[in-house]
């Protein structure tokens, strides 16, 4: 008998609605709503990382693609490539001393205004050119408003000072042909300009010479003809 | 882990004996929910599978004793007076037993459990020394010696 009202006292002990229900919404705040908050967390990160990879990878690529060649062609030959951000990606020099003084300029990643006019000022500093010096600057795009826009600007900042200066904005195709053959786009059209007089111009003889000599033979040839 | 479904399954299958167990070792309504939570908890985290119900019910048993005994031995508690400690037992049982809670509530704290899981849950002192991780000889005296207790709060005859 006292049994049997041990095991009736307990049966009359439950658990009421309200306790069960706040155990389970602590569970479900701990754990479940934890764990899909985390899982929504995860998710967002991975999509804002991989967000994040794709633009660092478009801001290098679009950092590291040429957009325009502009060669400063005289005595000496030296050609830099420009990115879309206008800073320079890449300086060529086609002798040993030119070579040199692109290395001590330090022209990377600075703005093609400025790297355009240190290399002017050092080739003048140099004596490689002075105002009389022809001075050929070609600036290569297949962006033609870009291309004519720079071009005017560049022709009027330095016709003042170089009485003989020649600005043009060369074929885009002419890049890769010149890059074969190891010449600034600048020469490279002089090149294709002398052809037209001199049909058996060889470009290897064309290399040799410096660009100054160079028009100052296709003037003769052109009076001549 | 444990999913929802069966977490709420167990909650609703084993709410009444951890609330039966945690009458039997605490005395207040905020520290039983407390053992609700930690017991739960344990559950949704607890990897290993169960045999069957029977088994799944012991473990909830020894995870609830355990919480109850941490509980007990806790800083916080052994540091503080409680007002509900006078309170034996809660309001939401039946007037009609209350001198039998009385009796079993007041036995020392180590008849309580055995007194609970052997006349209540039913379990053997065997089941119950593995349960509360003591030797079976141990758990026929302290059931023994409950009876003596009980008899002499409840009278009759039937402890035997």
């Amino acid at each position: 008998m006292t049994l049997n009202k041990i095991k009736k006292a307990f049966d009359t002990i439950h658990a009421k609605e309200e306790l069960k229900e706040k155990t389970r919404q602590y569970i479900y705040d701990n754990v479940y709503n934890k764990k899909h908050s985390f899982n929504k967390n995860k998710s967002n990160r991975l999509v804002l990382a991989l967000a994040t990879v794709l633009i660092m990878f478009i801001t290098i690529s679009t950092y590291i693609t040429p957009v325009m060649a502009i060669s400063i062609d005289s005595q000496s030959s030296i050609q830099f490539e420009v990115n879309k951000f206008n800073r320079v990606i890449s300086v060529s020099a086609y002798d040993d001393n030119t070579n040199k003084l692109i290395q001590s300029l330090n022209l990377k990643h600075s703005n093609y205004e400025d790297a355009l006019d240190l290399i002017i000022n050092e080739l003048e500093s140099k004596n490689i050119i002075d105002e009389d010096t022809y001075v050929n600057i070609s600036i290569s795009t297949k962006d033609n408003k870009m291309g004519n826009k720079v071009l005017n600007e560049v022709e009027n900042k330095y016709k003042e000072h170089y009485k003989n200066l020649n600005c043009n904005n060369p074929d885009a195709s002419y890049q890769n042909e010149a890059k074969k053959h190891n010449m600034s786009i600048g020469k490279y059209q002089e090149y294709k300009n002398s052809q037209q007089n001199n049909p058996n111009l060889s470009i290897e003889e064309f290399k040799n010479s410096c660009i100054d000599q160079c028009e100052h033979k296709n003037q003769q040839k052109g009076k001549n003809k | 882990m444990r999913s929802e479904q069966e977490t709420n399954r167990a909650i609703e299958l084993y709410s009444d004996t951890v609330k039966r167990i945690c009458m039997v070792y605490l005395k207040n309504q905020f520290d039983t929910e407390d053992i609700f939570q930690t017991v739960f908890m344990k559950y949704v985290l607890y990897d290993g599978k169960f045999e069957d119900e029977k088994h799944e019910k012991a473990w909830i048993i020894t995870v609830t004793i355990n919480a109850c005994k941490d509980f007990l031995r806790s800083f916080f508690r052994k540091n503080s007076v409680s007002l509900d400690e006078a309170i034996l037992i809660e309001t939401d049982t039946k007037e009609d037993y209350s001198e039998v809670f009385q009796a079993v509530l007041s036995l020392p704290k180590k008849y309580k459990d055995v007194v609970y899981l052997f006349y209540y849950e039913e379990y053997t002192a065997v089941e119950i020394a593995t349960m509360l991780n003591k030797n079976v000889n141990t758990i026929y005296t302290l059931l023994s010696r409950a009876r003596s207790l009980l008899k002499e709060k409840l009278g009759g005859d039937d402890f035997e």
